[in-house]
């Protein structure tokens, strides 16, 4: 069912920015436990990511967002009509 | 799905496990995580309940332990002393009276005192109020340790889904830019959102998953641990066998601070309580670093004469147990992370509903209007 057009993503790719995003929450994860401070902080700039990443692809679909930079800069491969 | 570098049986077989696996837990866990999120703050929150302190007035002398524990007791005619805890956040110490020493939680009282003035602050009991029924329906659901355990049981289950949801992920994304949402059709723009809310906090759901599974078996840890080296910790006999009180709390705690300069009490177990012996006081103590200020270390002091009988670290498993606990709670690293912790919780909240919104709309049928007759025809392509 390969539709022309659509791009196919290899695995790294599909799993480049969660790896990111899970390593970077692991960090977050472990160093509030080594110590306080400036290890809280980056606890705290770590898992923040997550949400960042959530909050920027929603923020992406609001109508008066710059329509250039919405929904993956205008890439939308469903939008041909295909579902899986 | 013929897009797919896996086998089709392989992804069917995954896409069952993680259908079943969620479906089976999800109403557990949307309990958990709306439980969850007040109980994130309940420090916070058990302060906004608590009416303003006068301010301590300069060279003011701190109270005696041995003073407040008259207080407590003249307080609670014909009980005893069986606890004094000590906040780790604030000078408190909650001194816990009950009628006997094995007494449960709930029959136990709690008064809690400055520890710098001794002003007896005014504070809930923790077994009563909204904040206890959502610690229990979190802990137990009120069916003791039956229940913890099946709810430990339910987080595995959770950790099989995400699992599964994580392999899923690459057949499901192999055509999609990582974040995109598909608006054409409500069920495929649901789809994409929880592919995104479930990668992106795998690793948080995961480890609070895994550590509330562990901390479901806080209770029989405890238990072995009390069974195997709390007995032999407290197997030295009496100092004075004829002794008619106990030691002033004022000269165990000296002690401790004698033996170990860089702990400090978190726990006093009175003697006759499953925490000391019938002759020993325990004490639990912890240091000040943030890890070491999660692992207790106990100490037996004989309660006649004062004198340190024995103090060790906990053995490995106990300590895995307290290690867990702040990765479960996220009470480690200040508001911020509580904040970070709360909206996490509230992200899984909706990847649980999309989930649940995914089994219950096949693809294809979100359109339709809802006629009675669609509802039935839908109820049945889902059973």
């Amino acid at each position: 069912m390969k539709t022309p057009g659509r791009p196919t993503y290899a695995f790294w790719q599909i799993f480049r920015w969660p790896f990111l995003i899970g390593l970077s929450s692991s960090i977050g994860l472990v160093s509030a436990l080594v110590g306080d401070g400036p290890w809280d902080a980056l606890s705290w700039a770590t898992l923040v990511a997550p949400l960042a990443v959530i909050a920027w692809f929603f923020r992406a679909m609001h109508p008066r967002f710059p329509a250039g930079l919405r929904g993956n800069r205008g890439r939308f491969p469903g939008a041909e009509g295909r579902e899986s | 799905m013929g897009h797919l570098n896996m086998h089709t049986k392989t992804i069917r077989l995954w896409s069952w496990i993680h259908r079943w696996s969620s479906l089976v837990c999800t109403l557990f866990m949307l309990l958990l995580c709306v439980t969850g999120l007040p109980l994130i703050f309940h420090h916070e929150i058990g302060h906004l309940l608590e009416p303003e302190r006068p301010p301590i007035a300069a060279g003011t002398v701190a109270p005696t332990l041995a003073s407040l524990v008259e207080r407590a007791l003249s307080a609670r005619p014909g009980e005893r002393v069986n606890y004094l805890f000590f906040d780790d956040e604030e000078p408190v110490a909650v001194v816990a009276t009950a009628q006997r020493g094995n007494s449960l939680p709930q029959e136990t009282h709690y008064q809690y005192f400055d520890l710098r003035d001794g002003w007896q602050l005014e504070r809930q009991q923790p077994t009563e109020g909204f904040m206890y029924v959502m610690r229990r329906l979190h802990l137990d659901m009120y069916a003791d340790l039956k229940g913890t355990l099946f709810l430990g049981a339910m987080s595995l289950l959770l950790l099989v889904s995400i699992l599964s949801g994580v392999i899923l992920y690459a057949p499901f994304m192999r055509h999609l830019p990582f974040g995109a949402l598909r608006r054409e059709r409500r069920r495929a723009w649901w789809l994409d959102t929880h592919n995104l809310l479930g990668i992106v906090t795998v690793v948080w759901l995961g480890v609070v998953g895994f550590t509330g599974a562990i901390n479901t078996l806080a209770q029989p840890v405890e238990r072995m641990w009390q069974g195997s080296e709390l007995m032999e910790m407290a197997a030295s006999p009496p100092d004075r066998p004829d002794a008619q009180e106990i030691v002033r709390l004022d000269l165990a705690v000296e002690r401790l601070r004698e033996a170990a300069p860089d702990l400090t009490p978190r726990v006093l177990a009175l003697p006759g309580t499953p925490f000391a012996s019938q002759h020993h006081i325990g004490a639990y103590m912890v240091g000040n670093t943030p890890i070491t200020s999660r692992l207790l270390t106990p100490a037996m002091l004989d309660a006649g004469s004062g004198r340190l009988v024995d103090m060790r670290e906990m053995p490995l498993y106990v300590k895995a147990l307290f290690v867990s606990q702040p990765l479960h709670f996220g009470d480690y690293g200040g508001m911020p992370l509580k904040i970070l912790w709360a909206a996490l919780d509230i992200v899984s909240i909706v990847l649980l509903g999309s989930g649940l919104y995914l089994w219950w709309v096949k693809p294809g049928h979100e359109r339709r209007r809802k006629t009675p007759a669609a509802r039935i025809q839908k109820r049945e392509t889902a059973a």
